[in-house]
């Protein structure tokens, strides 16, 4: 453990409006370096210069000792390393074994390249008896699941012959008995003499399977440190950092009735009893980690997934949401995390987006009065500072001015109910500013919003309660008055109880 | 129904209501919105109301009410100053005890929060205090001083001042920008402004969204010495970054969602 694997010195990195700053992050063969961060701290970004795949600004490298340029760097570190990342990247028409052993195949013929099935299919079963794995061999990635595909992107880590692996946020679905499994893949690399980056959400993984731990957040790294001199709790405030809640525009309102009742709320097996209430002119903020549900639970309440279990009560009656049609007639409206996929209609033009949703109450003898329609379109578009090219398709706009024609639409169709996903995510900073007072404007006039967010600053700046989803449930649900950040951390990065 | 009896019906309701949206009217008269915009449309151009966002003004009414109160005449930012006023009445809380100086868009301000409940009031604006007048569930504490125009300055307001803590204060300015921070256009205003400033827990700064990026004579003080600035919707995005990054709540006031 002298010298180190890799070693990165003061690098930087620039793109558009983030950046990596005067990184130092250094890594020895054996050791389980932990990579702890919020979403969008830079994780992913650090770990795409430290395996080569991208370039950064400045910043000195070295691989066992010897500095090199990054262009040598990057071709040094491609062979010894693999990113075992979230998305999975088998082959999904080749078998399992095929997959595990796709860079060392063991060959018959080694000028003709015939494959010896035989000891393939030996060495697997040999490998899944060896850690006990409840697999066929003989399946194709195809046929399995979304944690067992997650496992045997582990174990290609595990058969390969890399010096450095980096794993990349492990399901964070997984059920105990995988979760064992997978600290038993991990441990056994670990053994190997190879040098881990594992970046992971989940306290309990740190404490145990951590050597080190290195904490980064707005693209710096805030400190790096021995596992085993430090306590959750130190680790949740160096997380936390230096919040600002009081630059979000807030302001009171007397909530009204309950609007929205959810009961008991079940989805598979990735939501379970979901219990809340909206009042009319609240904000309910809701966050949690990444793969915690948050937007499964949006899409339930929207109706767009099917055999959601449990009661939804609108204004006291109980709706059963089976589509999103039904939910947009109950006045519901959701404005999704995936702006150009689920929330833009690309090739109409930003007028034509605005009013998709409102388009009966200007049907007149059958035909729609366009005109009095463009008349009231033209009026939301200067409210909302929508930069004004109306003919134009809305994809030329910047995502600030298409995420506020989305919202344009919902709130020309008055649904009473709005459920925003990330509504600022990737926003520059006016156009969040406008969010938050069009949120504002919905409050005062007695719509429920239900604010989901991983920023929990945001969070704590313009909601009236926060609610974090954790362990495929509600964790807790309480007047963002009463909570601190640090305790939120602590509910979000909770295990099972 | 035959549309003459429609438009009857829309003007007799606008003279008990002062204001209707198209979406009352279209369900009261049980007829499509494009009809009731229609209607609106034509009686606009009879000069009988004023079409709104999503509804209507009686255009009598609000001429009527121009003289009855002491404004400008013709101001051209009537909406914009009610806007204001509508985001400053929700920053208020029953019980605050509160202060707003002299200005034409607190005046707005302070008519909206006659609504309130034992609000106590400061101010050295002889038009804020009369917008209590027909509400006597508020108090209102007048300052005395040297009369200029419709306020009181000078040394007795300041030292009158300085017997009172107050929760939240509305200053308004008459423009803000990058190198000189906050001003307004008389000495006196700027030295009462600041005096304010020091007895104050939370600071809202009123100010006109196209005042933003203009100069005025007397400096007030950096933009940072406000809490929350509270402005309408044509606000600049430059300055909304800049502000948000002096870590300063920007209400852009807009009213858009028709209820």
């Amino acid at each position: 453990m002298d010298k180190p694997l890799l070693k990165l010195e003061n690098v930087n990195l620039k793109i558009d409006n983030f950046a990596l700053s005067n990184i130092n992050l250094d890594l020895y063969g054996g050791e389980i370096h932990v990579i702890m961060g919020e979403n969008r701290s830079g994780k992913t970004l650090l770990m795409q210069i430290v395996s080569g795949m991208l370039s950064p600004n400045a910043g000195r490298f070295f691989l066992d000792g010897k500095e090199m340029k990054y262009s040598e760097y990057s071709s040094h570190i491609k062979n010894i390393i693999t990113y075992a990342r979230q998305e999975s990247e088998m082959l999904t028409n080749l078998t399992i074994a095929e997959n595990l052993f796709f860079n060392n195949m063991p060959y018959k013929n080694r000028i003709l390249k015939t494959i010896d099935y035989d000891k393939l299919n030996y060495m697997c079963q040999e490998l899944l008896k060896e850690l006990n794995l409840p697999i066929s061999i003989y399946d194709k990635v195809s046929s399995l699941g979304l944690a067992q595909r997650q496992i045997c992107e582990f174990l290609r880590a595990y058969v390969s012959k890399s010096k450095i692996v980096i794993l990349d946020e492990p399901f964070a679905a997984l059920t105990q008995g995988e979760r064992e499994l997978l600290c038993k893949v991990v441990k056994g690399i670990r053994e190997k003499g190879v040098g881990i980056f594992y970046i992971t959400h989940s306290l309990d993984d740190v404490f145990q399977l951590g050597d080190r731990i290195t904490i980064i957040k707005d693209g710096r790294i805030v400190d790096t440190r021995n596992v085993s001199d430090c306590t959750r709790e130190e680790i949740i405030k160096l997380m936390s950092g230096h919040y600002i809640q009081t630059r979000y525009p807030k302001i009171k309102v007397k909530t009204g009735n309950v609007i929205l009742s959810v009961k008991d709320l079940c989805f598979e097996d990735k939501l379970q009893n979901i219990n809340f209430d909206l009042r009319q002119g609240e904000i309910l903020g809701v966050t949690g980690l990444a793969g915690s549900g948050r937007t499964l639970l949006a899409k339930c309440l929207f109706g767009a997934v099917d055999n959601v279990q449990g009661r939804i009560y609108i204004n006291g009656s109980e709706v059963k949401i089976t589509d999103p049609h039904t939910a947009i007639s109950n006045g519901i409206a959701l404005i999704p995390e995936d702006r150009i996929n689920y929330s833009i209609f690309s090739y109409l033009t930003v007028s034509d987006n605005i009013s998709v949703s409102s388009l009966k109450r200007f049907a007149h003898l059958l035909k729609i009065d366009v005109p009095i329609l463009m008349h009231s379109v033209m009026e939301y578009i200067k409210k909302l500072n929508i930069t004004q090219h109306p003919s134009e398709s809305i994809l030329q706009y910047s995502s600030g001015n298409q995420q506020k024609a989305v919202c344009a639409k919902w709130i020309m169709s008055r649904a009473k109910i709005f459920i925003l996903d990330e509504p600022t995510r990737g926003l520059d900073i006016a156009s969040k500013i406008d969010i938050y007072n069009f949120i504002n404007d919905l409050v005062k006039k007695d719509v429920g919003v239900i604010f989901i967010s991983s920023d929990i600053e945001e969070i704590l700046g313009i909601c009236d309660r926060v609610a974090v989803l954790s362990s495929r449930t509600l964790a807790c649900d309480v007047s963002t008055r009463d909570i601190t950040v640090e305790r939120i951390m602590e509910l979000a990065t909770r295990e099972d109880i | 129904m035959f549309a003459l009896e429609r438009i009857r019906i829309i003007k007799n309701y606008l003279l008990k209501e002062n204001k209707v949206s198209v979406a009352k009217l279209s369900e009261l008269l049980n007829v499509t919105e494009v009809t009731i915009r229609r209607d609106l449309e034509k009686l606009e151009k009879e000069g009988f109301l004023e079409r709104t966002h999503g509804g209507a003004v009686l255009k009598e009414i609000k001429e009527y009410k121009e003289e009855e109160t002491i404004e400008e005449p013709g101001d051209a930012f009537r909406t914009q100053r009610e806007e204001i006023a509508e985001t400053a009445f929700h920053l208020v809380s029953d019980n605050d005890m509160i202060m707003l100086t002299e200005g034409l868009t607190n005046v707005y301000i302070a008519r909206k929060l006659a609504q309130k409940n034992n609000l106590t009031v400061l101010t050295n604006d002889l038009r804020v205090a009369l917008e209590f007048v027909n509400s006597p569930a508020n108090n209102v504490i007048l300052l005395g001083g040297d009369l200029k125009e419709y306020a009181v300055y000078g040394r007795l307001t300041e030292n009158s001042m300085q017997y009172f803590s107050v929760n939240h204060l509305f200053i308004e300015v008459d423009a803000i920008n990058r190198q000189s921070g906050m001003m307004v256009s008389s000495i006196s205003k700027a030295s009462l402004i600041q005096k304010a400033i020091n007895a104050a827990e939370t600071v809202s700064v009123v100010c006109l969204a196209n005042l933003f990026g203009e100069k005025s004579l007397y400096r007030i003080g950096s933009v940072d010495m406000a809490d929350k600035i509270i402005t309408d919707s044509s606000l600049d995005d430059s300055f909304k970054d800049y502000l948000f990054s002096l870590n300063i709540q920007v209400y852009t006031s807009v009213d858009i969602y028709e209820d």
